[in-house]
């Protein structure tokens, strides 16, 4: 039991190195700000009264307002620009989990909300629970203002200036957030595979499958590349195996981290392909990619790459 | 260390009973869990000859004409068009049409006595793909229709 948890406290709570969690945060932050900065509400808001099933964390989240509440456009207004600036706090790192679980919960009411009447899609979801995971982690320990504040009063109170070494600082804490939404991923993942490997077995991969799926979507919202590419049946047929391939196995990148080389490319060109032919927003899955890349790294190795060009340019 | 630990369980558990598809009890259907759900999106696989489904809502009014139901016409986007209305039909649940029924009627000032749905399916080939015979699929009466239809007005 005693290795059990030593194990445990091992993967989830290693030393790891703040910036790495701090990157994610500012990359999936701000892309979820412009996505929410473009949603409007007036037809959710104007759905009837008799098509309100609200999600139960509507319900949870609504409860001080009352649980059967039906929020009217002025509150999910109020909502947006209250979300929208928590989310700015969280991106620039001032009063970060404040900020963080203000942006988390203003997020998931204004959405949960708008597939409360019949309307339920997918692409949000996973955005969802990363926002909530970063919320209750030290995100804002580096590349914040709260980060920099800390220092500023601490070099103030022993008078005399500390370099930042940024790179360096590392935390217990750190590292569980990011090893959590990569596990949310493939579980996400997996659950793709498993229910077209359930329901449809390897003819899923047949050609006639996916060519099937460009039709009713290439129709229903006009995508001509889609219906292009649903008449092309050896291709529908290498990509239903690829596709199967990249969801069914993508767990495989957080078990061996170098194997992340050949599957974020994969999966994310995989959801350009559905964009593009499906017209179903999931590319925007890509920055919650970024939990997998060793920042620091990434930043120490560019710095040395710049230092050498310096050198050998004699600057 | 024992909260985040915790919480670490419980968000994979969810995760996974939600990828598995299977649900208890109370979170039957899927959106319940959201945003912990599951992915089945395009699972079933499909063959030569399958038939793609385009849905069309019809109301047939009191002398028994019948009348196309866009979308728009109830003010909806195209996913709670089918699991507004479309569904209620197939479902056979009067008190889930009723509403749309309403909502036609108020909007456009034209009772409508039942519904139908219609499908204006596309054929799956090994070379392409082709319409295929429209079909009614689905129909549910609020009461019993005066006379026998007469096509489809738009």
């Amino acid at each position: 039991m005693r290795r059990l948890l030593r194990a445990w406290k091992g993967y989830w709570f290693r030393d790891t190195p703040l910036v790495n969690l701090a990157v994610c945060r500012i990359l999936i932050v701000a892309v979820h700000l412009r996505w929410l900065v473009q949603q409007t509400y007036e037809y959710s808001a104007s759905q009837p009264a008799s098509l309100y099933n609200p999600l139960p964390i509507l319900h949870v989240l609504l409860l001080p307002v009352g649980w059967n509440f039906q929020p009217d456009l002025a509150f999910l207004e109020a909502v947006h620009y209250v979300t929208l600036g928590a989310g700015v706090l969280a991106l620039v790192g001032l009063f970060t989990n404040l900020g963080l679980v203000l942006f988390a919960a203003g997020n998931i009411l204004l959405q949960a909300h708008e597939y409360s009447f019949g309307n339920f899609h997918h692409p949000e979801a996973p955005f969802m629970i990363a926002l909530m995971i970063l919320a209750l982690s030290p995100a804002g320990g580096a590349l914040s203002i709260d980060n920099l504040w800390r220092r500023l009063r601490r070099n103030a109170h022993r008078l005399r200036l500390e370099p930042a070494r940024l790179l360096e600082r590392t935390s217990p804490f750190a590292g569980w957030p990011l090893r959590l939404i990569q596990w949310i991923l493939a579980l996400i993942y997996l659950s793709g595979a498993y229910a077209k490997l359930s329901r449809g077995g390897l003819d899923w991969a047949n050609g006639y499958t996916l060519r099937y799926y460009l039709v009713q979507d290439g129709l229903r919202w006009g995508s001509e590349i889609g219906l292009w590419f649903s008449n092309q049946h050896l291709l529908a047929q290498v990509l239903g195996w690829f596709t199967l391939l990249v969801e069914g196995t993508f767990f495989l990148a957080v078990i061996f981290p170098p194997l992340a080389w050949f599957y974020l490319p994969a999966a994310a060109a995989l959801h350009l392909g559905i964009e593009v032919t499906l017209k179903a927003p999931f590319f925007h899955w890509a920055v919650l990619y970024s939990v997998f890349i060793p920042w620091m790294r990434v930043f120490e190795r560019a710095g040395g790459f710049v230092k050498r060009r310096r050198q050998q340019l004699g600057v | 260390m024992a909260f985040v630990s915790l919480f670490i369980v419980a968000c994979l558990v969810v995760q996974a009973v939600a990828s598995s598809g299977k649900r208890p009890g109370p979170f039957e259907y899927s959106p319940y869990q959201w945003p912990f759900i599951d992915y089945p999106m395009y699972s079933l696989a499909h063959y030569e000859g399958d038939e793609v489904s385009r849905l069309l809502l019809i109301g047939i009014r009191p002398d028994s004409t019948k009348i196309a139901i866009e979308p728009e016409d109830l003010g909806l986007s195209f996913f709670p068009y089918l699991h507004g209305p479309i569904r209620a039909v197939r479902d056979s649940s009067p008190s889930a049409a009723s509403p749309f029924r309403d909502i036609y009627a108020e909007r456009h000032g034209v009772e409508v006595v039942g519904f139908e749905v219609l499908d204006r399916p596309i054929v799956i080939t090994r070379d392409g793909y082709h319409p295929g015979p429209p079909k009614t699929v689905a129909s549910l009466s609020f009461e019993e229709p005066a006379a026998a239809g007469s096509g489809i007005e738009r």
